[in-house]
């Protein structure tokens, strides 16, 4: 919150600054902070022979509008990134049309200032751009607990459709993004937040 | 306690060469005999008869009159009170030292190994403390004599000798939750045979911390041991000893099942046959050398069938069979007046039958050769070096030395410094198993066959990707460990007493679990490697104090510092995080990581013990402390770093009043965990206050 706050009042100074000086009119304007709350991932509706199963729903996702595609749009560039229980796809390689990749970045969100500029990594066949499994890519699987949660100090870096880039912080795995989530909290709904930069640089900040 | 009595050097020889178990009785010199009292020999640290101040490794006795004195019926109870252990439950009650988890201490009777360890865990609840006369704590690792497993530790179990006239004992004892214990000793000895037996029943209806749930906390049982051992004294100089035990578990409860998501009600019927027998010749030469040769052959089973309640159809069922069978040769020598030497070798036959092993049952041979030589430089000096050479058919050979010294400056104070290497082989799971998780999916391989399993798998076309090329795996090494202690005993009048050991354990290439492929499932195949790197190291202290004839006072504590060497890696580069209670993440530094799981920083155990020999009264309470400690991850980081994952520390007390009726009869009563400590969720091992009545009676 703190930091939305803080970014507030930056543009907002920005604002006042540059209508004080019309030669900073090309000054760098950071893109917000946003939040992605509650998106389903392929929700949990039976149990089968192999435990819990979802409908098979991909949930497709536009980094860019902060919103759910229909997946009648699978098929194009409109969408980012995809969810199905722990799986997040990047639109392109395998997975979809456009020019998408991902890589998973040790450090802090802040500390993103900047995308990148190789590292990228497209899903193949034989693996995804975001890794799959506890501990791989962004979460860890504790299995006392029965719980998935998002590893600290992983930031997905990701190359949206149309080769924008945006960085991404999970939150949670369980609907209403509980503080202390347990076994019983229903599952595959992601919370996360992210700043996209719409300008085509690599700049965040 | 007992007095020490300085010795001369030589004499210290002659203990050394002296038949194991009348060491003591040869060693009763004249001044002894005047005070009634011995010097307590040892067996463990050398694998040969010495005094325990004498011994140059950090080493602890429990005597069978402590054991009486605490009413102990089961090794976990007796070893729950001892300074510097800690009874941890994992798939049973095992015991950690110096920070070690219990799959790193070896258990031994009368030298010999015990087998059947789930998980890793010897439940030391199987083991009666009847017909056991003394237990010894051998801290830090053994390797150099006794092989895989002893890295931590070696408790060893020595069963009474028979006693030289016809005695027995019955003694029967009833504890809450329906426990009782009834045991029955007879030993005589005729002539050159010595005959000494038991037969111990211990049963209890368990008990349930959630009733509503289906089944019971620790399920209902009834556990037979039988045992004995008959001496032989063949010649003057020959003496064949054969012991044998043999053991019965039986455990009925109920299993919840889950049928249409929702859990059913199974019958749960499980068994455990575990045996063992171990003829043992002894011969001493002329010249003093000693030659014993032993085999040892264990057998370990278990049978657990799940039934529907209401038809009794089986529903599912599970066995698992190993054995372990040993062959051991030992010659002592004595080389001139101050040098010892002990040459040794055999060889191991395993073997294992399980449902999850690959290819239904395996055996392997395994060869050893070890050696020790001791130097007794002066009176003030004794030097030990050893070192043990293991070569198995599985995985690469191990030599693991170890080298020993006690420095005695003058009469009061005796400094012990010791460097060894231990190891542990892979386990038969790590080797052989063969699983594949029918609810998530995934599966398990052992490293022997993980290459045919997974070429297996690929020609089924279950395979997405290698993670690398399994050509190239390398086999599996054992865990090592190299480990430091450096000790200090002393006493302090004739009332004080105090010993202080600092050490440092490095155990490298621990066994993990990681992927190695991915599944068509989108689930991994996993298979074992030499992964991580740990270290535990801290500082054992003890100190007694007898007040007068009739109260003493004995206080330990331990400082113990644990740690994964690459988890401090990590936070030394600063890539590892952790999530805060406003769910902001930060990097976490050295001071936040709380080392590893299980492990208390501070633990401690005080006892005062009063006795009065005419009333025939003794009583013992003890307080046992364990510091708080992690229990798992609740951040999503996978270390121990937030306050949210430790289980608060406790102190447990524990009272036992003995009270002589006649001489040949003996009541007593006491409590265990007095104030009803309990921690339903994270400690449900733990049960509330117990309370027991014993009687015993002598037969004569």
């Amino acid at each position: 919150m703190r930091n939305r706050l803080f970014s507030t009042l930056f543009v907002a100074a920005l604002l006042v600054f540059s209508g004080c000086d019309s030669s900073s009119s090309e000054e760098f304007m950071p893109p917000e902070v946003q939040m992605a709350v509650d998106i389903p991932a392929d929700p949990i509706v039976g149990f089968g022979p192999r435990g819990p199963v979802g409908a098979g729903v991909i949930t497709f996702y536009s980094l860019r509008e902060n919103r759910i595609v229909p997946a009648a749009d699978s098929a194009s560039a409109a969408w980012d990134i995809a969810l199905q229980s722990t799986t997040i796809f990047t639109n392109g390689g395998a997975s979809g049309p456009g020019q998408g990749g991902a890589q998973v970045v040790e450090a802090l969100f802040e500390e993103v200032t900047e995308a990148p500029a190789t590292g990228y990594s497209t899903d193949a066949t034989s693996g995804f751009a975001i890794p799959t499994g506890s501990g791989n890519g962004w979460y860890n699987y504790n299995p006392q607990a029965n719980v998935v949660s998002p590893i600290p100090g992983r930031v997905l870096v990701v190359r949206c459709a149309d080769g924008t880039f945006a960085k991404i912080r999970m939150m949670s795995y369980y609907k209403g993004n509980p503080a202390n989530p347990t076994s019983a909290d229903e599952s595959r709904h992601y919370t996360f937040e992210f700043v996209h930069q719409p300008d085509g640089s690599r700049r965040f900040e | 306690m007992i007095k020490r009595i300085h010795r001369h050097y030589w004499f210290a020889l002659v203990l050394l060469i002296g038949p194991m178990y009348t060491a003591a009785g040869q060693a009763a010199d004249s001044l002894a005999l005047m005070e009634g009292e011995l010097a307590p020999v040892v067996v463990t640290a050398t694998k040969g008869a010495k005094e325990l101040q004498n011994v140059p490794i950090p080493t602890s006795l429990i005597t069978s009159e402590d054991i009486a004195q605490q009413g102990a019926v089961r090794l976990a109870d007796l070893l729950a009170e001892q300074p510097g252990l800690q009874i941890v439950y994992d798939h049973g009650l095992g015991v950690q030292i110096q920070g070690l988890s219990s799959d790193y201490t070896l258990v031994l009777v009368d030298g010999e190994p015990l087998i059947g360890r789930v998980a890793g865990t010897l439940d030391l609840e199987r083991l009666t403390v009847s017909g056991v006369d003394q237990v010894e704590i051998v801290r830090g690792p053994s390797s150099s004599l006794y092989g895989s497993e002893a890295l931590a530790g070696v408790i060893n179990i020595i069963t009474k000798a028979p006693a030289n006239r016809w005695t027995g004992s019955l003694q029967s004892r009833y504890q809450t939750h329906g426990t009782s214990d009834l045991n029955l000793e007879g030993e005589t000895t005729i002539g050159r045979v010595g005959a000494r037996i038991y037969a111990n029943r211990y049963n209890s209806d368990g008990y349930d911390f959630s009733p509503d749930g289906i089944g019971q906390t620790v399920s209902p049982f009834t556990d037979y041991t039988v045992g004995g051992r008959l001496d032989l004294d063949l010649t003057d100089r020959t003496a064949l000893r054969l012991s044998a035990r043999h053991n019965w578990l039986d455990q009925s409860d109920e299993v919840g099942l889950l049928t249409d998501n929702v859990r059913v009600p199974f019958d749960n019927e499980a068994a455990l046959r575990d045996w063992n027998i171990a003829p043992v010749l002894t011969h001493r030469f002329a010249s003093g050398a000693k030659l014993t040769t032993s085999l040892y052959a264990s057998r370990y089973r278990t049978d657990t069938q799940i039934r529907d309640a209401t038809t009794s159809a089986l529903e599912s069922r599970s066995q698992f069979d190993q054995t372990f069978n040993k062959a051991e040769a030992q010659l002592d020598l004595v080389l001139g007046t101050q040098h010892l030497l002990m040459v040794g070798g055999g060889v191991i036959g395993e073997s294992v039958e399980a449902d999850r092993v690959a290819g239904g049952s395996r055996s392997t041979q395994h060869v050893f050769a070890f050696a020790q030589h001791e130097w007794l430089a002066s009176e003030r000096l004794d030097v030990n070096v050893s070192a043990r050479f293991d070569a198995h058919n599985e995985f690469a050979p191990v030599l693991s030395p170890k080298a020993a010294v006690l420095v005695k400056p003058n009469e009061r104070w005796r400094v012990r410094a010791s460097i060894g290497s231990g190891f542990k082989a892979p386990t038969f799971q790590q080797r052989y198993l063969d699983f594949t998780n029918a609810v998530q999916g995934y599966s398990v391989y052992g490293s022997v066959d993980v290459v045919n399993a997974l070429r297996q798998l690929e020609a089924q076309g279950q395979v997405r990707g290698f993670l690398q090329d399994i050509e190239s795996l390398e086999e599996i090494e054992p865990e090592r460990s190299l480990a430091f202690n450096l000790g200090a005993a002393t006493d302090i009048g004739e009332r004080w007493s105090v010993d202080v050991n600092g050490f440092r354990n490095h155990i490298s290439n621990l066994i993990e679990a990681s992927p190695i492929a991915l599944k068509t499932n989108g689930q991994s195949a996993f298979t074992y490697f030499n992964l991580s790197r740990i270290v535990t190291q801290g500082i054992e202290t003890k100190a007694t104090f007898e007040m007068n004839d009739a109260f003493s006072f004995m206080a330990s504590y331990l400082f113990l510092d644990t740690f994964d060497r690459d988890v401090v890696d990590q936070i030394n580069a600063g890539s590892l995080f952790a999530r805060d209670a406003n769910g902001r993440d930060f990097r976490l530094s050295r001071s936040d990581y709380g080392g590893l799981l299980n492990r208390s920083r501070h633990s401690g155990t005080f006892r005062v013990q009063y006795r009065h020999v005419e009333r025939g009264l003794t009583a013992s309470a003890r307080a046992i402390y364990r510091g708080r400690y992690g229990f798992g991850d609740t951040n999503g980081n996978l270390v121990l770093d937030d306050d949210s994952e430790y289980i608060a520390g406790y102190v447990l007390l524990n009272l036992t009043v003995t009270q002589r009726i006649t001489d040949a009869v003996q009541l007593q009563v006491g409590a265990q965990n007095l104030t009803d400590h309990t921690n339903t969720t994270f400690i449900p091992s733990l049960p509330g206050r117990l309370l027991f009545a014993s009687l015993q009676v002598g037969l004569r």
